[in-house]
């Protein structure tokens, strides 16, 4: 038993749960009619990312690299750098489908994916 | 050297300062900075060198870098032209308000930003940026029809370039670096070839999707044949934007060289063009039959792209910059004709000769340019795509696409004469065993005087339609001049050899017409391709099919 918990503790990495949420947001999207639903997978794809971004390349030894004479291995700063601009991004792409969500819903009055195109095809 | 950042940011900055300040003669500017901005790159094309600039102290593969290469310059060209153009002919309409020109500007700026991009993590970000304000541009008449496009393109675009970013992060993982030439070292020098499947999959299907191609272009005519888009917005979609897809894959197959994929895309181009007019032949509304039109056009580039000959490369490249003029062009007409008969449907337009001359003869090159007539852009490069292709099959192939084309057509020829039905309206009301019901119904059409208005244009839209014609009839018949020195190959095609192609052509328009007249167009068939609209959870499926489908052919088959 013990044996066993170990193997499950070493498939928990960064890597493998991010993979796990990414095809979790895959499925929302694909699976889900809701349109505020198909944002919040979309974003749950984005956070899958920066997790994946911040875990390769990375041991539990590594050191932040932040100040000077640092001991010790240090931490690829660069995937943090990147993952900072793409937080940036996700946000005010998720603010925009956000907002142009609720202008859609004004119109239509529906948050169904599948209603909304019925009714824009009868125009 | 620092020109290439003026090339991103100054449209971008001065878009910001016109909304910010109001000025009065923003359009002036802004065409000012347009015309400096075209200037340059022109003048870089006369001895063409390629040029880098290093944004960073730190060097390539971890600092950051501009570079204009060959390809990127050919891009630049078109893409600066194509705004330029816009503007002008835009110049005097209402909806030219500061924020439009805000987005505007900063579109332009951020596809340069693309074409110069050196790192994989930059072109994301151009992307992904360049995505929003698209969207924002194309429910911009905020009418609810274009809310729902505008929605659908965002947040397929986005769904697909989060597969581009995880692709990014693959590599990142394997090699370390991000920028195109580390990693194309990096990838020649892997060993063990299964490491790249995942990367390559999952970019790819960022790229394809951006690119329009078979099954992955659901988006596209939503986006692109939108009522509410302005005109100019439609033609710089279709002329240059979705071109980015296609750069990128040229730039993602040069890296990935240890893959054999050019015939699997040769294929797909195949597929794609052949999709894309059928779904053209399909639509009655004028917009839409461009836009799934633009689909097939980037299927004939993906086959020249994707051939392992430099010449047919080099002809894939060229009909990418005919495309994006005379597709622009296209769109302009047909912005313009759905103003004057207020209608989208193409059956209600006729005698557009009698309103317009002037139209009549640009509307007249375009479609010649399109169809792939000789002396013509679009017959030029589509020779050069065809090119060294001696087997009878990929002959055929290219024989049909050219067939299709016409087909897809034949709509646009038809609407320049006077229609017939008047006629037939004049001689039922001469008839003295005519009822006087129909009498009734009938004047008031016979007569209608808004009907025989002549249309005229704005001198800003006449020198817009009549350069980009004479750009789209000077690539062809000057062809051995142009295309050497906008793609570096040199191509031999005169006058002479161009007149050869005239029979064949010729043929293939009146067979055009001839299963026109059968009815080809309302045939079931057909039919059951104007049913076809996908929602949003369907494409996205297609997307992860395409994933599945590129990771499932890499490693079983390839």
């Amino acid at each position: 038993m013990q044996n066993f918990i170990m193997q499950i503790d070493k498939l928990i990495t960064g890597e493998n749960v991010s993979l796990a949420l990414f095809f979790i947001g895959v499925y929302g999207i694909i699976a889900r009619r809701n349109i505020l639903k198909s944002i919040i997978s979309l974003s749950i794809m984005q956070a899958s990312i920066i997790l994946f971004f911040l875990s390769i390349r990375h041991t539990d030894q590594m050191v932040p690299p932040i100040g000077i004479g640092l001991t010790g291995e240090v931490a690829d700063p660069l995937p943090q750098a990147l993952m900072i601009t793409a937080i940036v991004i996700g946000v005010s792409v998720t603010a925009l489908s956000l907002t142009m969500f609720t202008s859609l819903y004004h119109k239509y009055g529906s948050t169904n994916w599948k209603k909304v195109k019925q009714k824009r095809g009868d125009q | 050297m620092y020109w290439l950042l003026a090339m991103i940011l100054a449209p971008i900055c001065t878009g910001l300062l016109l909304y910010v300040f109001k000025l009065k003669h923003r359009i002036w500017i802004a065409l000012i900075l347009q015309a400096v901005l075209m200037g340059w790159t022109l003048v870089q094309g006369v001895h063409f060198e390629p040029l880098q600039l290093s944004l960073s102290s730190v060097g390539i593969p971890y600092g950051m870098m501009l570079n204009m290469d060959r390809l990127a310059w050919l891009m630049l060209v078109l893409n600066n032209a194509l705004f330029l153009f816009m503007t002008i002919f835009n110049r005097d309409k209402h909806y030219m308000d500061p924020l439009f020109i805000f987005l505007f500007l900063g579109l332009q700026g951020l596809i340069n930003g693309i074409f110069l991009a050196y790192d994989l993590f930059n072109t994301y970000l151009l992307i992904e940026v360049s995505t929003v304000a698209v969207s924002i541009l194309i429910m911009y008449k905020r009418d609810s029809r274009s809310m729902y496009d505008g929605m659908i393109y965002l947040l397929v675009n986005m769904f697909a370039m989060v597969f581009f970013l995880m692709g990014i992060g693959y590599l990142y993982k394997y090699f370390g670096v991000l920028d195109i030439a580390s990693v194309k070292t990096a990838i020649g020098a892997v060993e063990d070839r299964q490491i790249l499947y995942l990367p390559y999959a999952f970019i790819l299907t960022g790229v394809s999707l951006k690119a329009a191609i078979m099954p992955l272009f659901s988006w596209l005519p939503k986006a692109h044949g939108t009522p509410s888009a302005p005109s100019i917005v439609s033609a710089v979609l279709s002329g240059i934007y979705v071109k980015t897809g296609v750069y990128l894959l040229i730039r993602v197959h040069e890296a990935f060289t240890p893959l054999p994929m050019n015939n699997v895309f040769i294929v797909m181009g195949i597929i794609t063009a052949i999709l894309g007019f059928t779904f053209a032949i399909a639509q009655k509304d004028i917009k839409l039959i461009l836009a799934y039109h633009t689909i097939s056009q980037v299927g004939l580039i993906l086959i020249g792209i994707s051939s392992t000959s430099a010449t047919q490369q080099a002809g894939g490249l060229y009909h990418l910059f005919n495309h994006g003029i005379f597709k622009a062009l296209l769109f302009l007409i047909a912005g313009l004709l759905i103003e004057t008969y207020h209608t989208r449907n193409i059956t209600q337009m006729h005698g557009l000769w009698q309103k317009s001359r002037f139209l009549t003869v640009i509307l007249l090159i375009a479609v010649l340019s399109i169809t792939g007539a000789p002396f013509f852009s679009g017959g030029y490069s589509k020779y050069y795509i065809a090119y060294g292709n001696n087997g009878i099959i990929m002959q055929l192939i290219m024989q049909f696409i050219n067939l299709g084309t016409i087909l897809s057509f034949v709509k646009f020829f038809k609407l320049m004469p006077a229609a017939k039905e008047n006629k037939t309206i004049t001689s039922t009301l001469t008839d003295p065993d005519t009822s006087a019901d129909t009498k009734a119904v009938y004047i008031p059409t016979a007569t209608n005087d808004e009907d025989d208005m002549p249309l005229t244009l704005s001198p800003g839209s006449k020198i817009t339609l009549i350069a980009l014609a004479a750009l789209a009839f000077f690539s062809g018949i000057a062809g051995d001049i142009i295309m050497p020195w906008l793609t570096g190959y040199e191509s031999h095609l005169n006058v002479l050899n161009q007149l050869q192609k005239l029979p064949n052509y010729l043929i293939l328009v009146v067979m055009g017409f001839g299963i026109y007249r059968l009815g080809f167009h309302e045939s079931l068939f057909i039919k059951a391709f104007r049913a076809v609209d996908l929602g949003f959870n369907a494409i996205a499926a297609t997307v992860v099919i395409y994933f599945m489908g590129m990771l499932s052919l890499l490693y079983f088959v390839v």
